[in-house]
């Protein structure tokens, strides 16, 4: 048997689309599982989808002997101790100069420790960022590989082929940058993505709570909206979503849902990261929050028993002028999300010494992956323009479209409040548009509070210096 | 000479003044400092505040000998690697039972990998936070000791008389808990500051941003406000910070103060737990948000040029007294979302932990000594006596009736300050909590519909039982292309 051009351990569905994928594109791969009849699985779908070049191995050694070298393995196992396991059992077969590419969700410092280890082993190491979910791994996901620049020139031909392709904007995929920088950019877009769901589901729940919209006039709003500035997959999505039956019973399958979110680490490791940059991230930090409330639905339905009565105005509203109210805030809102994952992912790369092209991450999220959208060609544009752009919000044109729709925004916002909607992540991304356009924040007094009980110092808006007052001794002498 | 009841290292501000606290309080106590002069300006105080029983030692081995055993050893170093040195050079003199007790702003799981490391070798170990600043450490902290409780009862006394004492509460200390409890409620406490002091910084915002009000007249109201369920320590300081005119030109001092805040750690921390710990904290979110964004002042001003113009005042006249009312009850409601969330992240770690810590109990502690010391602490108390189990401050009968009366002057507040492009994320942020956590419906039906359309995360059903998932792609074509 001829040997393969690579190898993929782990084949839960992830790793079975991204290995049909990979031999659909004319690399012939081989597989490699733990449970062996995962192997079978997964070489019995290459033949039912056209006699893919998929070859099974149940057994380590001989997975491994069985590709060109040098050789590359992708791992696509569960993120943490699995991972560890799975790189043990490999090395112990692979030689000087092959490479091992973890496809997982992994926390990015936990890569550049196994880069060093493997290093030392004489192996090459690469954590690849994977998104566009299962769909994304077999017709072309948006890769996001960091780690070692000789491994990644090994796959190179094969990942161009496997990821999406963006007409006009080539390959969903590009070398990220040293050690752990894929995986990192990697968690700050599913950080994105959990802002872009949340704000997607308060356009829906103003809509449907306030406007009173009926599922099917949702799906005609959102499929108008997925022709113009929103147009993106998970707009697409949701239009799809508000026209689906219910096959177990009356109406709409949508509010038969329970309104109880799941979530993978990626989110919350974004809201830490932020926090330990200095980033201000109050939009993806409001979408975690309120995946942590929705999963408190005993206690809510208990505090709704508590506050119940209207909370609406009772005012009529213009359902024309709401939804384009909607539309406008929504995308307001999600200039300031993509504006904070962009600084976070900025901080790191300066922190680290990546070097991070900002441009380039949002043109290979243009297709493949959940957040893929027209808009992110926009954002690719802004940092064309000013690749050292301080914050999204000052390009330009997005400051020019941010002031064309911030009536729009706070409109919206106060509807809500005043209807007792929450808007979590729409409010936090215009009270973050409000504090970063200010010169002047109350936080003279924060540090006014600080010296007063810590000594802590303070400047001063017209001298150079460090400054601290006796505010309490003065305060009581003046009290006299 | 006789051997004194304890002793501290570590002398910058913090250390001598909680040593000098100890003494005057009674208890003869050794000091020690790596750089020595320290160790003489510490005495040297001693003597001139009331030749208080300080004794100043120059070198580790005499300092540990000095003291009584079992001995035990307050350290107030620099969190982190400096506590490590520090542990080193005592413990080399150290014997079995005696006793260490960090009082720094330390991490919690340092200060259980420290309490492990110490019991191998026959010591003991406390972390202790300690709240009120220089002039708590001084007057009367309020002190959270967690770890051995062996060691914490070696100085129940001492904690019972140097901490700030509060008329029909007690002393404010207690026994928080095992391991890095102590260091984590502080961590908390210290989040729940950050929270209190943007709230309030908002309502400053407000009301001389909207309202206009001048420095004078919000010295007024914050005096004011200081007399009724606002009452507190934060208060009190912000009316006494509007009163004060700058010594080195006109008007008033505050506003010549630089609009840029600085941080320690411990904000960063808590919010940073509340996500590990799956703890909605919006409100201490926003705060932490709020001095990364006020750092950023050379950008916000660059920006504030591409955003200029008026156009963000609505030119509506304000009602003053209307707006003062108003924005007192905004805060007072923000500040109960506040506190609710400081607690749940305490009950998660402490449920996660078994550390079975009890709630009430904290906020008693906290009412003296400490930079959150207010009226309200006491309604917290009272709530959690109520109910221990209590899911959310939210749900309590007198806090859910606080917030339903003052919920339309919190909402009028927050939509005027939209309106004038004055940003209030502490305040949004609560409100939005509040209306998060009292429906019993929310929008995450759609974003659970998306996970399962793209991942096959899987959903469940309002109407029945069970995980399930659906080809909403291939239903969705199907549809489109009858």
């Amino acid at each position: 048997m001829a040997l393969t051009r690579i190898g993929l351990a782990g084949l839960a569905v992830m790793g079975q689309n991204l290995a049909l994928n990979i031999a659909e594109k004319g690399f012939p791969i081989s597989v490699y599982n733990r449970t062996t009849s995962k192997v079978d699985e997964t070489v019995q779908r290459a033949k039912v989808e056209g006699n893919l070049p998929v070859f099974g191995f149940h057994d380590p050694a001989s997975f491994v002997s069985s590709i060109q070298k040098p050789r590359v393995v992708i791992m696509l196992v569960k993120a943490g101790a699995p991972v560890d396991q799975t790189i043990a059992t490999l090395a112990a077969h692979l030689d000087q100069g092959d490479c091992i590419v973890d496809g997982g969700n992994e926390w990015y410092e936990n890569t550049e420790r196994r880069e060093k280890a493997m290093e030392e082993r004489g192996l090459l190491y690469l954590g690849m960022g994977v998104s566009g979910g299962e769909e994304g791994a077999r017709n072309g996901p948006s890769l996001m590989p960091g780690g070692s620049f000789e491994a990644y020139k090994y796959i190179e031909d094969i990942l161009l082929k496997v990821a999406a392709q963006v007409p006009d904007s080539g390959p969903c995929v590009t070398y990220i940058g040293k050690g752990g920088s894929g995986n990192f950019v990697k968690m700050v877009h599913n950080g994105i993505e959990y802002g872009d769901m949340q704000l997607i589901a308060e356009a829906y729940d103003v809509l449907k709570s306030v406007g009173k919209l009926t599922n099917s006039e949702l799906h005609q709003v959102f499929s108008e909206w997925n022709k113009g500035e929103l147009l993106s997959f998970l707009i697409e999505i949701t239009a799809d979503i508000f026209g689906i039956k219910d096959d177990k019973g009356e109406g709409y399958l949508v509010d038969k849902v329970l309104d109880k979110t799941g979530m993978k680490g990626t989110g919350k490791w974004t809201v830490q990261q932020a926090a330990e940059l200095s980033v201000a991230a109050p939009t993806i930090e409001a979408s975690l929050d309120s995946r942590f409330l929705s999963g408190l639905k005993d206690e809510r339905v208990e505090a709704s028993k508590i506050f119940q009565g209207d909370y609406s105005t009772g005012l009529p509203v213009d359902k024309a002028q709401l939804i384009e109210d909607v539309r406008q805030a929504l995308y307001a809102s999600k200039i300031c999300s993509y504006a904070q994952g962009m600084n976070i992912i900025k901080a790191k790369s300066s922190e680290k010494g990546w070097g991070l092209n900002l441009g380039e991450l949002a043109r290979i999220w243009k297709g493949g992956c959940i957040i893929r959208a027209i808009f992110l060609d926009r954002i690719k544009k802004a940092y064309d323009r000013n690749p050292n752009l301080a914050n999204l919000l000052v390009d330009p044109e997005f400051a020019q479209e941010i002031i064309d729709r911030q009536a729009a925004w706070r409109r919206v916002v106060c509807l809500a409040i005043n209807n007792g909607v929450s808007t979590p992540g729409m409010s936090a991304s215009l009270a973050y548009f409000d504090s970063y356009r200010r010169d002047r924040l109350p936080a003279n007094l924060v540090q006014a509070q600080r010296d007063y009980f810590g000594a802590h110092t303070y400047e001063r808006v017209d001298m150079p210096g460090s400054f601290h007052t006796e505010w309490f001794k003065i305060a009581r002498n003046s009290k006299i």
